[in-house]
């Protein structure tokens, strides 16, 4: 049995503990450079401070009048955009609280079958941790969900009164799944090794697929509020149904529903991964005896894993999304692709790449020792390479492709010759194989040899691996908010507005947004943190993993 | 026969892992390249 | 000894199972006496929105409209499903709204007395809250949700003129749930002073939410204004005056004390159900007995709670009465009586199960000869509480819709002077059988006795439980059935007019108590099973 302080030499073993810091520091001033400069110079000079209702004010007009706002607005004391900051600050944080169980549900399910496969201590111990993680911050992904719903019929009272109409049957099953899930993950951990395999695989089935339902049923309301399914609002008799039944199909299952759901139980994936990760990294520091550290680096780097696996699926999910809503909503698509909000998708896919190099840079460190060991000099070449192929690709994914100009077709606009979409999508693909080879490689190749060199971990993985953790919640309420921005300033694209005029312009404007998700991570990550000091479940004694 | 089993294993995930890289560039090529965005006028 | 002992109470139970069993056959014959003969001859099954068309054509109230059409849910009717939401929510949140009270003063005595069994039951209690929290607020959303689709001019019109209030109540809910969790989570790391601090402040946040809620609650009985207009715009949408006239409108004190004594009482009574459940359970000595002893303290918060409630439900039947007379009339004088029936013949049942309870269980104290004349005492208590009882459950008349109505036979014995005096004499035999119960869970010559609990005050104590969390269902429903046909009294109608009648007649509402209850004894039940402390030796407890 190996100690991490008792190693074989000393002298690699100070060097190793260290690790080199610099593509640490080389990764943060990337991230800052990228966000100064986004912020400085690319959002001005692509009209990004200038609102949606102010550009689409001419279609706002058209607005159907029944639909305006009959009531007066109810202001909250944060300035013109107070009420979209509010509901993006609840919704953000909600998705933070709520992608636990989305993302988490299939690592508990792995965490079970493997548990049940291989009967080692550690899958049943972070198995357990986490499902007492997610049912104690059940209620709060809960509170915020219904703090949500409160804050749209107040400060949307027209467009809540429709919008729960028409998804009412959508949203009772999403109500009375709440129920059902939470017994589900509450059941899981109460009956963690007291039930028989097949059992308890069961419970983790149900939860997740409760809650994938209950993702499906909410997603049939906001996908809908981007591209909804009819071209107005037409009510019929009372009774059962307040339409035909065709009609409300349309809109349930309306053109971006599905990608949207398959998006997002990606990005929650890669979310949980990422966090577990963050997580596993905090424990490490904390912890000072050997097995402790021993776990916790492997459930870092089972973090990692997950998080890359949901990372590499979302940008074909994703492609298939911004291809839904460019054939069914174009000009929201012109809105967030070649329009004063496509900062926020160069935003996106900026940390995605710098998520990837942190990814590649993690392994590159971590493995450093256990590849010198077993002398694979190619795959640590390898695992360099990627690194740097993965720089340059996201040099390219982060070009702005014009300046100076609202659209990007706007005359008098500088259109940037390294900013086309050609090479972004070959750009995007690099990033994927990346991801998807060194998933391979950590798995098939690496796979029995890693057990020995838990506990090891250098200050420069464990850096990349915390890195990896903030980047991978950060991208996820990004990621919402081109959603929201995308619709602005329309709630229901086309026909209810959003009330107010050109008085509460929409989106919220670029450095508001940014104080939001700030307080809206920092919020998150200091209950995730707190929780799970209380629900870890740390090894007691040396086990043989 | 374990280790035989494990290798097949090793076989079929590197294969599950480019048949994905090979569906990442088909979406690509069918929706990125051909479709996405709008030519420029 | 303990064999001895055990065989003697073996003996007896079986003559003092009968004097439980008989409280129980006599409220549930009573209830179908309820609901077969008085409910008809006092015109309950007759809706209000009926009763009162002509005063709903008349109404020229004005909120904001959607124009949208009613949704209907199937052959469930709408407000079925708000009475199912919002009754389970109830029943969940008042585990915060009267457990942490509960919980703080355990912890308290705990602090103060350092005995195991107060430790091993704070813990439990606040492990089991915590759990439930998440139960309680998922269907404070889903009720929110359901009264946003079901009734939608309504829900428009009161989160607009409630802003403010129902946003402290989201913004509490952080608060409350960080207190609680943190409180667990101080359990031997924390001094006790913060400790105590920690459990105090969760007690007061969650006690300012239910105020916070209860402006819109009592609000919807007595609106403290006429009808809504949104003269304002900005922070608030009407002027300060007319905000605080709706927010701070005039039962909003008195449904918000009564509330929190109902909540004490109902945790009380589940404590000592729950109790009974791990005493039965629970097979080593050291854990019957402080299970036993659990219930006897659980049954001494349940009285608590219990004797305050005649004095503060009067003092809110005298607020609506004031108020909103035509309400007051319909479930005191018309054909909402036999709610109000109903929920004294379980207030009843209530006094009755308890007072079995400490008749038979301190029978092995109670017994010997020089204690005979206490025995008498309990005894004589008893009787007084069932001709009590008698009174309190007369219908005050029968054969019309309202009391003064002509034609209506006038019950020489149902008068409210009489009930005064009925409900008075329960509670100061509550208050009575409390003090002694005190006295006797902290002396020492008790201390040997707790263990062997009697079968007949198991089932004494189930009881009480059970009737406990019945009573907060039907105390909600009252609320309910007074303001119906309306939403918002003489402001927002129920939507639908005569083809949507309100309230839910008495086998629907029936249907959803029984849900409600099994629903959330079910939960209760096995969420006990895990968040209970045991001792796990022959400590002091």
């Amino acid at each position: 049995m190996t100690t991490p302080a008792g190693g074989a030499s000393s002298a690699p073993d100070e060097h190793d503990s260290r690790g080199d810091t610099r593509k640490i520091v080389g990764i943060l001033a990337a991230l800052a450079i990228f966000i100064i400069v986004l912020y400085g110079y690319i959002i001005p000079l692509q009209g990004g401070f200038i609102s949606s209702t102010a550009i689409r004010a001419d279609d706002l007009l058209g607005a159907d009048p029944q639909f305006e706002a009959q009531m007066p607005i109810q202001e909250v004391d944060l300035g013109a955009s107070g009420r979209s900051i509010f509901i993006a600050f609840v919704m953000l944080t909600h998705i933070l609280f709520a992608n636990l169980h989305l993302g988490g549900a299939w690592v508990l399910l792995s965490l079970v079958v493997l548990d049940l496969a291989f009967r080692k201590e550690r899958y049943a111990r972070l198995g357990m941790s986490l499902a007492l993680f997610n049912v104690i911050l059940f209620s709060a992904g809960a509170t915020f969900a219904a703090a949500g719903v409160l804050f749209f019929i107040s400060l949307y009272p027209t467009f809540a009164t429709q919008g729960f109409h028409i998804y009412w049957w959508p949203l009772l099953v999403e109500a009375i799944l709440f129920g059902i899930e939470i017994f589900f993950v509450y059941t899981l951990w109460f009956t963690w090794g007291r039930i028989r395999g097949a059992w308890h695989v069961f419970l983790a089935v149900g939860y997740a697929l409760s809650i994938y339902f209950q993702t499906l049923a909410i997603d049939t309301f906001v996908s809908g509020m981007l591209t909804p399914g009819e071209k107005t609002i037409t009510w019929g008799a009372p009774g059962l149904l307040g339409m035909p039944w065709i009609d409300y199909l349309q809109w349930w299952f309306n053109p971006t529903l599905w990608p949207l759901q398959f998006h997002r139980v990606a990005a929650a994936v890669s979310y949980f991964g990422f966090l577990i990760a963050l997580l596993a990294m905090l424990h490490f520091r904390d912890r000072t005896d050997p097995p402790s550290k021993k776990y916790w680096d492997w459930a870092g780097s089972f973090g990692i894993l997950w998080g890359l696996v949901g990372l590499v699926a979302q940008p074909l999910l994703g492609l298939w999304y911004m291809y839904s809503i460019f054939s069914h909503q174009n000009q929201a698509f012109t809105n967030i692709m070649t329009g004063p909000r496509a900062w926020e998708m160069l935003m996106m896919i900026g940390l995605l790449s710098l998520l990837i190099v942190t990814v590649s840079v993690y392994f590159i460190e971590r493995r450093e020792r256990l590849l010198v060991r077993l002398g694979r000099h190619d795959i640590r070449n390898l695992f360099r390479a990627f690194a740097i192929v993965a720089a340059v690709a996201g040099l390219v994914l982060v070009q702005p492709a014009w300046l100076g100009g609202i659209m990007q077709f706007d005359p008098g606009t500088w259109a940037n010759p390294l900013g086309l979409m050609y090479y972004k999508h070959i750009a995007i693909l690099v990033l994927v194989a990346i991801g998807t080879i060194i998933i391979g490689i950590d798995l098939l190749v690496l796979r029995e040899h890693r057990d020995k060199e838990w506990g090891n971990l250098s200050r420069a993985s464990w850096m990349a691996a915390l890195i990896a953790g903030v980047l991978g919640s950060w991208i996820v309420i990004i990621m919402g908010y081109v959603r929201e921005s995308a619709r602005s300033p329309w709630l229901f694209y086309n026909i209810i507005p959003v009330p107010g005029g050109q008085t509460y312009p929409t989106p919220v404007p670029p450095f508001q947004i940014f104080v939001v998700w700030m307080i809206g991570l920092g919020l998150a990550f200091a209950v995730f943190w707190f929780t799970s000091r209380v629900t870890s479940y740390h090894p007691e004694r040396e086990e043989e993993v | 026969m374990n280790r035989n089993r494990s290798r097949r294993l090793t076989y079929a995930m590197w294969i599950a892992i480019a048949i994905y890289i090979g569906i990442a560039i088909y979406v690509f090529w069918h929706f990125g390249f051909t479709k996405l965005p709008p030519p420029p006028i | 000894m303990v064999a001895r002992e055990t065989r003697m109470v073996e003996e007896k139970s079986g003559k003092r199972l009968s004097l439980i069993s008989a409280v129980i056959i006599a409220i549930i014959a009573y209830l179908i006496f309820l609901a077969v003969v008085i409910v008809p001859l006092q015109g309950g099954e007759i809706s209000s929105t009926a009763i009162f068309a002509d005063n709903l054509s008349e109404s020229n109230a004005s909120y904001a409209t959607s124009n949208i059409p009613v949704q209907g849910v199937g052959d469930v009717s709408r407000s079925a499903v708000i009475a199912f939401a919002m009754l389970t929510h109830i029943v969940f949140a008042n585990l915060q709204v009267g457990g942490a009270w509960i919980i703080v003063a355990t912890a308290l005595l705990y602090f103060r007395y350092q005995r195991m069994r107060y430790r091993n039951l704070a813990r439990s209690l606040t492990l089991f809250t915590l759990i439930l929290f998440s139960a309680g607020s998922t269907f404070a959303a889903g009720g929110m949700m359901a009264i946003i689709a079901l009734f939608p001019d309504l829900a428009m019109n009161i989160f607009h003129l409630y802003w403010w209030p129902v946003f402290i109540y989201f913004l509490l809910y952080g608060v409350v749930i960080t207190l609680l969790f943190v409180f667990w989570f101080a359990w031997d790391r924390f001094r006790p002073g913060v400790h105590l601090a920690l459990g105090f402040g969760y007690a007061i946040s969650v006690f300012i939410q239910t105020i916070t809620i209860d402006t819109l609650a009592a609000g919807m009985l007595t609106p403290g204004v006429k009808a809504f207009s949104f003269t304002e715009s900005g922070l608030l949408p009407m002027t300060l005056d007319q905000a605080m006239a709706l927010w701070f409108n005039p039962t909003l004190w008195e449904l918000t004390f009564h509330r929190v004594a109902a909540a004490v009482a109902f945790f009380g009574f589940l404590i000592a159900t729950l109790a009974t459940i791990h005493y039965i359970d629970q097979k080593d000595f050291a854990a019957k007995k402080q299970w036993d002893w659990v219930a006897a303290y659980g049954i001494a918060w349940g009285l608590a709670g219990l004797i305050m409630q005649p004095v503060l439900g009067q003092m809110y039947m005298g607020a609506i009465q004031d108020n909103v007379p035509s309400a007051f009339m319909m479930i005191m004088h018309g054909p909402r009586a036999w709610a109000m029936l109903m929920m004294v013949t379980l207030l009843s049942g209530l006094f009755l199960a308890i007072g079995t309870y400490f008749l038979t269980r301190r029978d092995q104290l109670l017994s010997r000869p020089e204690n005979r004349t206490i025995r008498t005492v309990f005894k004589g208590f008893l009787i007084m509480t069932a001709v009590s009882a008698f009174i309190l459950v007369q219908p005050a008349w029968l054969g019309a819709l309202f009391i003064d109505d002509p034609g209506a036979w006038i019950n020489p014995i149902g008068g409210m002077p009489l009930k005064f005096v009925a409900l008075f004499v329960m509670a100061a035999i509550g208050a009575a059988i409390a003090m002694l119960a005190v006295i006797i869970l902290t002396s020492e010559d008790k201390e040997g006795q707790w263990g062997y609990l009697t079968r007949g005050s198991l089932l004494a104590a189930f009881t009480a439980g059970i009737l406990g969390t019945a009573i907060v269902n039907v105390m909600g429903f009252v609320r309910e059935a007074a303001r119906a046909p309306w939403t918002f009294y003489q402001i927002i109608p129920v939507p639908g007019g005569q083809a949507y009648a309100t309230p839910i007649p008495l086998p629907v509402i029936a249907g959803v108590w029984v849900i409600v209850l099994a629903l959330s004894w079910a939960v209760f039940w096995y969420v006990a099973k895990v968040t209970a402390y045991h001792p796990t030796d022959e400590e002091s407890v």
